[in-house]
């Protein structure tokens, strides 16, 4: 009877010793069932019983299986932080190293740029403006297409280049050189009047009529 | 500027067991029964808490497992040993050291105070 009701203890306290985490149960499951073993067999030579002491160590091992949930659960907390954390600085740098790889030759312009970021963009960088050439301002003008806008025609190209900087105020005057032009990028210098200042730009022929994109603009140092 | 290593205040689980196995190496069963003998059967640990403890104390190195072996003086199941190394001797002695700091003070200021001290 008394050795029943022990291998039933047994029995319950292996069936616990699943509650632990995995990488737990296999390095301590074996000695820890092996010491309820121990314990048990120590009270019961005493001639006492041993429901108590099974009742405790159920307890214990419940609280003990939680308690290591909570720290692996911790661990890996920790784990994925410092995964995200390795991960964002990476992220970091290469951005970083992009931007810095960019920033001598041209600005890659996303609608919207306005004179302090093109500015900011320029800053280190020494280009000289770009010469008129009357030949390259031909081509671009072969390919260009206008619009007429109350009885006044306007060209695309220019268009385009003229609201290269968002926030020069409307009515400013400017001249646009055309340097060159070259499977359909057109390169040249935009002067603005004023202190709304000088820049070197890239504008590409997109395949779709009358679309012209403005690509790269940088301030450019008249010679 | 000193190179030595500081430890923390040790857990009272800790402690026992480190003392424990201060002199030899030894099992599961065999920790629990000296920390009984130790602390006059004041601490008392189940397989949870003694093998949590030493899940913990394996991590930061206070012990390292011996080989599995036979206790003479228990059946014939080969048991995994626990043993203590050297930074696990090193935290027991700065654990001692910090008592032994504090059961002097508290001799000077019960000294002071005119209560009887024993021990002293």
């Amino acid at each position: 009877m008394a050795r029943s009701t022990t291998a039933r203890q047994e029995a319950t306290y292996a069936k616990l010793l699943q509650l632990y985490p995995t990488s737990y149960r296999r390095q301590f499951a074996e000695p820890m069932q092996q010491m309820f073993v121990d314990l048990c067999h120590e009270r019961t030579q005493n001639g006492l019983d041993t429901r108590g002491l099974a009742y405790r160590l159920y307890a214990e091992t419940l609280m003990g299986a939680l308690t290591q949930h909570l720290q692996e659960t911790r661990m890996n907390l920790k784990t994925t932080q410092a995964k995200v954390t390795i991960g964002v600085g990476l992220i970091g740098i290469i951005a970083a190293i992009a931007i810095l790889s960019n920033r001598p030759t041209a600005q890659l312009l996303h609608p919207g740029l306005g004179l302090k970021q093109v500015r900011q963009l320029s800053k280190g960088t020494k280009s000289a403006c770009l010469a008129d050439s009357s030949a390259a301002a031909n081509a671009v003008k072969h390919d260009d297409t206008f619009q007429v806008y109350k009885g006044t025609k306007f060209s695309n190209f220019e268009s385009a280049a003229g609201i290269a900087i968002t926030d020069v105020p409307a009515g400013t005057n400017y001249h646009l050189a055309i340097n060159s032009y070259a499977n359909k990028t057109v390169t040249g210098t935009l002067a603005y009047e004023k202190d709304y200042g000088t820049y070197n730009y890239t504008i590409k022929k997109l395949p779709a009529a009358g679309q012209w994109q403005l690509m790269s603009i940088v301030a450019c140092q008249k010679s | 500027m000193s190179t030595s290593k500081t430890y923390t205040p040790l857990t009272p689980a800790v402690l026992y067991i480190l003392m424990a196995l201060s002199d030899s190496e030894k099992h599961g069963y065999a920790i629990k029964k000296q920390v009984e003998a130790d602390s006059e059967n004041k601490v008392s640990m189940g397989p949870g808490t003694l093998y949590g403890s030493l899940k913990r104390m394996l991590e930061s190195g206070l012990v390292a497992e011996s080989d599995k072996k036979i206790d003479p003086d228990m059946d014939d199941q080969r048991r995994i040993y626990y043993k203590l190394t050297g930074a696990g001797k090193q935290a027991l002695e700065a654990e001692l050291e910090r008592y032994r700091r504090v059961v002097s003070l508290t001799k000077r200021h019960a000294a002071s105070a005119g209560l009887a001290v024993y021990g002293a």
